[in-house]
């Protein structure tokens, strides 16, 4: 690795901004079948939390010119039953079939599609069909106490859930202070600004799926396996993705069902989901309730940590928060216990959303730390440092590095911490002002990746890998690596994911497609290097020891310098090496190390607050992360910013309501979900340490999308606690929490 | 289209073609330019106003094309971000957008754009706080919004250095 590269690090530009800034870049709904237009799908939703349906009354319809077709359970074996989600090949977001029977588990489940020639008449249509139900008994408030209660073991990396060690009780018992406290966060929703979408083409028994999917293997084998046919026939295509925060990684059955439709009625069919849609039919944060307690010593020394997380999960999705992973892992306790339990409801399902657990989870851990600083009479970030440790406390491991310390004090000093004073001390005008701040952190993840290195007579390099760019930065990051371990331009490597049948890469997830493709480049980069020195010397050139560089439409190895088209026979027009790495970190079955992986920060908020109406604004967030090598400081920097600004929405603005009698979310709109916009965000200060960690992969990268969310919605509630003086245990925080009590 | 029984005749210039179609009198502007003319750049993210993915100039002024009946657009003058710029041939905000990285997903960037364009022409102020008011119906939920200012301040300038030059 040349640590002085032109390459790595740089700001380059987004190689594929051309596309996006001119409209010229396809996403889902925007592909069209090679031949005559697609007809519209528009889906049938229950409006029962729970029953069967008895009969669809579909008389309004077949008087519709254009109407073509209504499918539903009623048709049969449209989709093959779907026994265990996850059966190694597919993960999907719900455990059940779409069209399986006739049962209703929540509202907005998907009971039924119209297929029509125009969107407008399939609007129509969908609206026109009147579902006669059976209702039953529905268990939706979230305190129900029919409602079955579960404690599942382990979450879906293979982290253990319930998590004991040493005596709490003993703990409490040595303890001077003692902080308990319930926080409590709400229903999210991801809201990409892209709906899911999906265009389904079916030639024979091959079926091309344009799909709006955060991981297009994944999404291949769910369709396949649901279609009954061979993955091999089978090809996702999603060279854009508008945006996805969780609701696009696992398969969602809207995706069957298009595929269904389209081959019920031999013709490509697409569905677009409305906004409305979007709220029931992928997934969302599910409310935590969390009881945080946290004791320690004289010095400040945790002598004790409990995190008990109540939520719930759907009938038919097994999505738990995990608010307290973190926890179990972050400060050095040896009295500590962690628990997660959920009750079943007839809600629709959750699923990840941008950092699953850890930013709910950090809200309330670090929401009790700034309490507890506050009763010793500590600053907080003296009390995060004076519980720092170097051993992962789950394990015992070393970090393989971990430079949070670093954080704290670069952080400090940019946001001007000194300046901080006693809670509700600080006025400036008509303004309270106040400062907080929080650890953020996230876990390392790598998964098994392949790719394929081609070099053309041009000497242009290509690199391909099924994985997606869904803002990230990745199509710019993939042709940065390449040309880094090629001595080139990134304007040399053309960047070919977004498909399917490319070799296999994980879903968009986790932050890991960084780290994943990094063993893979670097292993596909090394076999097309050791090929073209082969062909070298077939040619009878001696190339030397040094790197092989392509440039300039050359191969060249110190003071030999051979033409790429002369290198390349002319019947073969291209030299191809594949490589990968079959690794895994971070989940259950991983590499066997004695080194733990995360990526840590800290994150410092200040906030103004109008002291007449309580109205809250953050004119400035500090974050400073130790995530590893930076591949691309431009496009790295816009992710810290996305994160930030999901957590300003998080801290101060989502929320999504649902109606206790019915089950329906009373606001799933843009217009009643509020998002920040852009006159809510104002000074956002990031750095990164961009320290590499070679442990983890030859490039050094660790993830980024995840962390800059992390940590964000408590540093902005501590910070409100020391404005006013007032601490808010839930979110969002609105100015209602603040009104009454507001220091005058 | 034969789907709908009942059709309506408009004509309307986009991008500076001029078509004569039958349109469905349910038609949105956004769907009439999506699904009718294949001009997909315009993003449909809520259908209901409040997102800002389509915006759309119609007669010079920016419009959410979700909100518009296709059948009021008879005889109007649409541009669209396919009449922009092209990706060889880019725009100057088009150059600053992938300058400052204002956009990540980029689905709602058309409408960032489109948004921008229009509202250089509006009575707004020069600083931040005003390009951050008259951008705040595009959201853009990957949070590039600083690059957005950033990005429209500097054609803003530019264009102002051209008027004072
Ligand atoms: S699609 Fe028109 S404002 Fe959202
Ligand atoms: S770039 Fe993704 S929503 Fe704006």
């Amino acid at each position: 690795m040349n640590v002085n590269s032109t390459v790595i690090g740089k700001p380059i530009s987004r190689v594929d901004g051309r596309l996006k800034t001119t409209g010229a870049a396809r996403y889902a709904a925007d592909h069209r079948p090679v031949e005559g237009r697609p007809l519209h799908a528009v889906l049938v939703k229950s409006s029962i939390a729970s029953g069967r349906i008895t009969g669809f009354d579909l008389s309004a319809l077949q008087s519709m010119s254009g109407f073509v077709r209504f499918v539903s359970h009623l048709d049969g074996a449209l989709i093959r039953t779907i026994k265990n989600p996850v059966d190694g090949a597919f993960a999907a977001g719900e455990e059940y079939t779409p069209f399986e029977n006739d049962r209703v588990h929540f509202v907005g489940q998907h009971i039924g599609l119209v297929v029509a020639q125009t969107l407008e008449v399939a609007e129509a249509a969908a609206k026109a069909v009147v579902v006669d139900y059976e209702t039953s008994a529905a268990r939706i408030e979230f305190a129900d106490p029919t409602a079955e209660v579960r404690q599942p073991d382990l979450y879906n990396t293979g982290e253990e859930l319930q998590v004991s060690r040493g005596h709490v009780e003993a703990g409490l018992v040595e303890a001077v202070e003692i902080v308990k406290a319930t926080y409590t966060t709400p229903i999210e929703h991801h809201n990409p600004i892209e709906p899911s979408a999906t265009l389904a083409v079916w030639d024979g028994d091959h079926l091309t799926i344009y799909d709006a999917t955060q991981g297009s293997v994944n999404d291949k084998n769910y369709v396949a396996f649901g279609m009954s046919v061979d993955p091999k026939n089978v090809r996702v295509l999603n060279p854009f993705i508008g945006g996805g925060f969780g609701c696009k990684g696992f398969t969602w059955p809207h995706t069957l069902i298009a595929a269904a439709a389209a081959r019920a009625v031999e013709q490509p069919v697409l569905l677009v989901l409305s906004r409305k849609d979007m709220y029931t039919s992928c997934g969302h944060r599910p409310y935590t309730e969390q009881e945080v307690t946290l004791a320690a010593d004289a010095d400040g020394v945790l002598t004790a940590t409990r995190h008990r997380t109540q939520s719930y999960r759907s009938l038919v999705g097994d999505h738990v928060e995990p608010c307290g992973m973190t926890t179990a892992m972050l400060y050095q306790c040896d009295n500590l216990e962690v628990t997660h339990s959920v009750r079943v409801l007839n809600r629709p399902s959750g699923t990840p959303l941008r950092s699953p657990g850890e930013a709910p989870g950090t809200f309330a851990l670090e929401s009790a730390m700034d309490e507890l600083a506050e009763k010793l009479g500590m600053d907080p970030v003296d009390l995060r440092r004076r519980n720092h440790t170097d051993i992962d406390q789950r394990n015992g491991r070393k970090w393989s590095s971990k430079h949070l310390l670093e954080c704290y004090d670069r952080g400090a000093e940019k946001i001007g911490w000194g300046r901080r004073k006693a809670p509700g001390q600080w006025r400036d005008g008509n303004d309270l002002v106040g400062l907080g701040m929080a650890t953020a952190c996230y876990p390392g993840y790598r998964m098994p990746t392949q790719t394929r290195l081609t070099l053309d007579r041009d000497g242009t390099l290509h690199v391909g890998v099924a994985v997606q760019d869904i803002g990230t930065g990745l199509y710019t990051v993939l042709a940065q690596m390449v040309a880094e371990r090629f001595g080139t331009s990134p304007e040399n490597v053309r960047v070919l994911i977004g498909d399917s049948d490319l070799p296999p890469g994980p879903l968009a997830g986790g932050s890991m497609t960084t780290a994943s493709v990094a063993a893979a480049v670097d292993d596909g980069c090394r076999a097309l290097s050791e090929k073209l020195r082969a062909r070298l010397v077939d040619m009878g050139h001696t190339p030397g020891n040094e790197p092989l560089v392509i440039d300039g439409g050359a191969l060249r190895s110190g003071p030999l310098s051979v033409p790429a088209a002369e290198v390349i026979p002319t019947d073969v027009h291209e030299i191809v090496a594949e490589g990968g790495s079959d690794d895994t970190y971070g989940f259950t079955g991983g590499v066997e190390t004695d080194k733990s992986f995360y990526s840590f920060g800290a994150i410092f908020a200040e906030v103004r607050i109008d002291r007449d109406f309580g109205i809250i604004r953050v004119p400035k967030m500090t974050g400073v992360f130790d995530v590893g090598r930076v591949i691309n400081a431009k496009t790295a920097r816009s992710q810290m910013l996305g994160g930030m600004t999901f957590g300003i929405g998080m801290a101060l603005m989502e929320e999504t309501f649902i109606d206790d009698k019915t089950g329906r979310f009373v606001n799933p709109s843009l217009g009643e979900y509020y998002v920040p916009v852009n006159a809510d965000v104002n000074e956002f200060d990031v750095e990164m340490l961009d320290i590499p960690d070679y442990d983890f992969n030859p490039f050094g990268a660790r993830g980024l999308g995840e962390i800059s969310n992390v940590g964000a919605s408590a540093a902005i509630a501590n910070a409100v606690y020391n404005a006013t003086g007032i601490r808010v245990r839930h979110l969002p925080i609105r100015l209602d929490d603040l009104l009454e009590d507001l220091p005058r | 289209m034969a789907a709908s029984a009942h059709q309506l005749r408009i004509d309307l210039t986009v991008n500076g073609t001029v078509h004569g179609i039958d349109i469905d009198p349910r038609t949105t502007l956004l769907d009439l330019l999506r699904e009718t003319l294949d001009l997909t750049g315009t993003k449909k993210g809520c259908n209901h106003g409040q997102c800002g993915a389509c915006t759309v100039h119609v007669n010079g002024k920016r419009v959410l094309a979700c909100l518009t009946l296709a059948a009021l657009c008879d005889g109007a003058d649409v541009r669209t971000i396919e009449g922009v710029g092209t990706p060889e041939k880019l725009h100057p905000l088009q150059d600053a957008f992938i300058a400052h990285d204002g956009f990540q997903c980029g689905y709602c960037t058309s409408g960032q754009i489109m948004s921008a364009l229009a509202a250089l022409e509006e009575p707004w102020g020069p600083d931040d706080a005003a390009i951050k008011e008259a951008m705040s119906g595009n959201i853009c939920r990957c949070g590039a919004y600083p690059n957005i200012v950033a990005a429209v301040q500097e054609v803003r300038k530019s264009a102002e250095g051209g008027r004072n030059a």
